[in-house]
């Protein structure tokens, strides 16, 4: 059932802004159609526009304007910290929030990333009239009726719904502290601005077989191809550095489904640039491109249909809570499997190609078996991601690193081959391919890294892994929210601080990783667990009087005993009971450690969570506890990582070959070669 | 296209096809949602997913070793033990998925997961 939401002053431009893209589609359809039987086989020229194409011009801005509107009003209820009766700014934003991270927080969650995202495209679709100079209109109606389809997901999830039993004074309680990174602030917009570049070249194939002119398509679509595959590239490297430093995970790919979802749509669109410059060059490959640009669009929307439609993160059959996107998303992705597949079996007439068909070269059979691989390996990882959907089974990690294997040394070689060949590759191309060549070899050398887990009492002995003898130092407090726990390490008469950093949210501790970059390898220390004299006792504010709450002083030989506490302003009451005697009332105030028995309580860090189905507020404390015969421990787990910089390295050449190659075909249309070539 | 471009194409094809169906194969994990199906079947490595009983949780620093309780949709609890790294959001992470088998009384984890912070929804 699809429970479509009501029309608020707040969601209105979404819903004009949706109806906007449906009538930009069918008008350009309908101008496409007149031009089409105007010119049959004449020339494509710039006629005057007619008043539908004017009138569909006026929709596709309009579009645009309306999203944008929204995300920027969006973006501004997020940043005037006031309405925090908007669930979505409630759910991904509060007002203690840095300020990057509350722009950020615009993109945190479905609602406003789908809005991001549709925005992105409702401009792209402008931007392909403005290239195309008008001349290929269904190519435009394509990409509008695929926002507009799109755009009502945002109908049915409202980026302005209300937060459920709001009273006036609640504050929400942030963006989660792990998406509190700059990588992964920007990673989303990133992958996002690929996504709708890479959604662009199966609007040029629709466009071709309608106007029955099949060759024409390849120069066109070569600069959103290549720009939308560095952006998607890019923004999947952004992701892959936050993971390795954020969290603690201790690698920088997982092979997990959401990375997956990410890599397909890259793998087909590294395809789809080297058979466009193959059909380019030789005029042929022109199915075998149509069906690549097709699969491309069907991978990007299988990959917002697996992260959006929530069967990755819940993986269990029983737990499509909010039925309604879901069941959306289902019937969408069986429609664009099904026009995906007419469009590449369409006979396409017409199929003159830009030049005469040319025999490939052996430079140009090299590229196709790279193709090929490709191909291969986006349906391995395709039907890894997949098949845990059927069968209730779940794919090992080893299955995609003994397939990515043949076809990473598959690469190399073929790379290499192409050097004997008499093709010239542009420096853009050499420096993405060294790259692929760097990256993985550094992948190869740091996915034999060995983990050890070092246990430490604080300022005690130090404990040897890898070359490297640990020691801990103990915890200080840095500001609010933010804990260090303090390590040394040495090695070579050498010693350096190993700061491990935890952040406090919503009453939870985040602890990050450190990882320290050298060129040869890294050491990677992850925090198992810290603190362990640490005490958390909560309450509900509501209850009067003590609360029962025996929470045990780890560490202790005899077992000392919280027996309840109570909260009040900047202070906690613990009725505490000591292995004998009678039970001793402290108040215990933050940052004044108080002395009972021989032991020291400091209230690290007071906890004030209003649950958000408001059924009750739970107050609580962090109380470190030292002193006596407490020993603080803590374990980390180290290792060390060879040649992770090897990866780093080849990402940032990709990257900078990728926008190198981008702006050379972004320029080369400019100048109209899109045009002059194809005639 | 020649004739060797051709057989390289339908050699490498059948080959990387062979090969990815014997890993695939190899690689799949029963995934089991329920207690009673992980008990039914020790010894078997699988891959459960519950919820994580926060006030359940202990670490033993000695050994390395984490414990905690995992409840399935049922309500039935599950007693896992874990020896290595902690994920970073494990403490505020509603559910965790665990990779291992059913041993006496417990299952040994593996590997132990919890969903991407990215995915969480405010609810």
């Amino acid at each position: 059932m699809i429970n479509a939401v009501q029309i608020t002053s707040d969601n209105f431009p979404i819903y004009l802004a949706v109806v906007f893209s449906l009538l930009g589609a069918i008008l350009y359809c309908a101008a496409g159609a007149a031009a089409r039987r105007v010119d049959e086989d004449a020339e494509p020229t710039a006629t005057e526009p007619s008043s539908v194409s004017r009138w569909a011009r006026f929709c596709c801005y309009g579009a645009a304007g309306s999203f944008s509107f929204a995300l920027l009003y969006l973006l501004m209820q997020i940043l005037s910290r006031a309405r925090y009766d908007l669930s979505y700014v409630y759910g991904y934003s509060s007002p203690h929030d840095e300020t990057i991270y509350r722009v950020s927080a615009l993109w945190a969650g479905q609602e406003g990333s789908m809005l991001l995202w549709l925005t992105l495209c409702a401009w792209a679709a402008v931007l392909i009239a403005a290239r195309t100079r008008d001349r290929m209109r269904f190519a435009v109606s394509f990409y509008m009726l695929t926002v507009a389809v799109f755009g009502v997901v945002l109908l049915i999830s409202d980026p302005f719904a209300r937060t459920p039993d709001f009273r006036p004074g609640m504050v929400g309680s942030g963006l989660n502290p792990l998406l509190q990174n700059p990588w992964v602030a920007i990673h989303p917009p990133v992958i996002f601005l690929g996504y709708v570049a890479l959604m662009v070249p199966i609007a040029f194939v629709v466009d071709a077989v309608l106007r029955r002119r099949c060759g024409e398509w390849a120069s066109v679509a070569l600069p959103w191809t290549v720009f939308g595959w560095v952006c998607l590239g890019t923004g999947i490297a952004m992701g892959m550095v936050w993971s390795y430093e954020v969290l603690g995970w201790g690698g920088y790919w997982g092979w997990d489904p959401v990375e997956n979802a990410s890599l397909v749509p890259w793998l087909i669109s590294c395809a789809l640039i080297h058979g466009l410059l193959v059909q380019r060059r030789t005029g042929r490959l022109m199915l075998a491109n149509r069906a690549l640009a097709v699969s491309l669009f069907v991978s990007i929307i299988y990959a917002a249909f697996l992260t959006r439609s929530g069967v990755l993160s819940e993986l269990s059959v029983h737990s499509f809570g909010d039925g309604g996107a879901y069941t959306y998303w289902n019937s969408v992705m069986a429609v664009v499997v099904l026009v995906g597949l007419a469009i590449v079996v369409l006979r396409c007439r017409g199929g003159k190609s830009d030049t005469a068909p040319r025999n490939l070269t052996s430079a140009d059979k090299l590229v196709v078996l790279g193709v090929v691989g490709l191909v291969l390996f986006s349906i391995a990882v395709l039907v890894g991601t997949s098949l845990p959907l059927v069968t209730q089974t779940v794919i090992k990690p080893r299955f995609y690193n003994h397939l990515a294997a043949p076809i990473a040394l598959l690469v190399v070689l073929l790379t290499t081959a192409l050097a004997f060949t008499r093709r010239r590759l542009t420096a853009a191309s050499q420096l993405a391919h060294s790259g692929v060549a760097l990256l993985l070899i550094g992948a190869i050398f740091s996915a034999g890294a060995k983990s050890a887990g070092v246990s430490l009492d604080k300022n005690g002995p130090s404990a040897k892994a890898f070359g490297y003898s640990f020691s801990y130092k103990g915890r200080r407090a840095e500001g609010a929210g933010r804990e260090v726990a303090q390590f040394t390490a040495k090695k070579d008469g050498r010693q350096f601080d190993v700061p491990i950093v935890t952040r406090f949210a919503e009453g939870r501790a985040v602890r990050f990783p450190y990882v320290r970059q050298r060129i040869i390898s890294d050491l990677y220390v992850a925090p198992v667990e810290i603190g362990s004299a640490t005490i958390t006792p909560t309450a509900s504010v509501r209850e009067e009087g003590w609360v029962a709450l025996p929470a045990e002083l780890p560490g202790t030989e005899a077992t000392v005993t919280i027996q309840g506490m109570q909260v009040e302003q900047n202070m906690v009451k613990l009725k505490y009971q000591p292995v004998e005697g009678e039970p001793s009332v402290v108040e215990a105030f933050k940052g004044r450690p108080v002395e009972v028995d021989g032991l020291t309580l400091e209230v690290m860090r007071l906890i004030i969570v209003s649950s958000k189905d408001m059924s009750g507020v739970t107050a609580g404390a962090d109380i470190a506890v030292s002193g006596g015969n407490i020993k603080e421990t803590a374990v980390i787990d180290v290792s060390v990582k060879p040649l992770v910089s090897l990866v780093w390295l080849g990402l940032l050449l990709i990257t900078v070959g990728g926008i190198m190659a981008a702006a050379n075909r972004i320029r080369e249309g400019s100048r109209g070669r899109d045009w002059d070539s194809t005639h | 296209m020649t004739k060797w471009a051709t057989i390289a194409g339908v050699v490498l094809v059948a080959a990387f096809g062979v090969l990815g169906f014997v890993e695939l194969m190899q690689s799949q994990i029963p995934y089991v949602t329920s207690v009673s199906d992980v008990k039914a079947a020790p010894g078997k490595t699988m891959q459960f997913m519950g919820a994580i009983e926060h006030n359940s949780v202990k670490f033993d620093a000695q050994d390395n070793m984490l414990a905690f309780d995992l409840r399935d949709e049922a309500g039935q609890k599950l007693s896992v033990s874990y020896h290595g790294v902690k994920p970073a959001n494990f403490d505020s992470a509603p559910r965790a998925v665990v990779t291992g088998e059913f041993a006496d009384s417990a299952f040994v984890a593996k590997q132990l997961m919890t969903s991407c912070p990215s995915k969480y929804q405010g609810k």
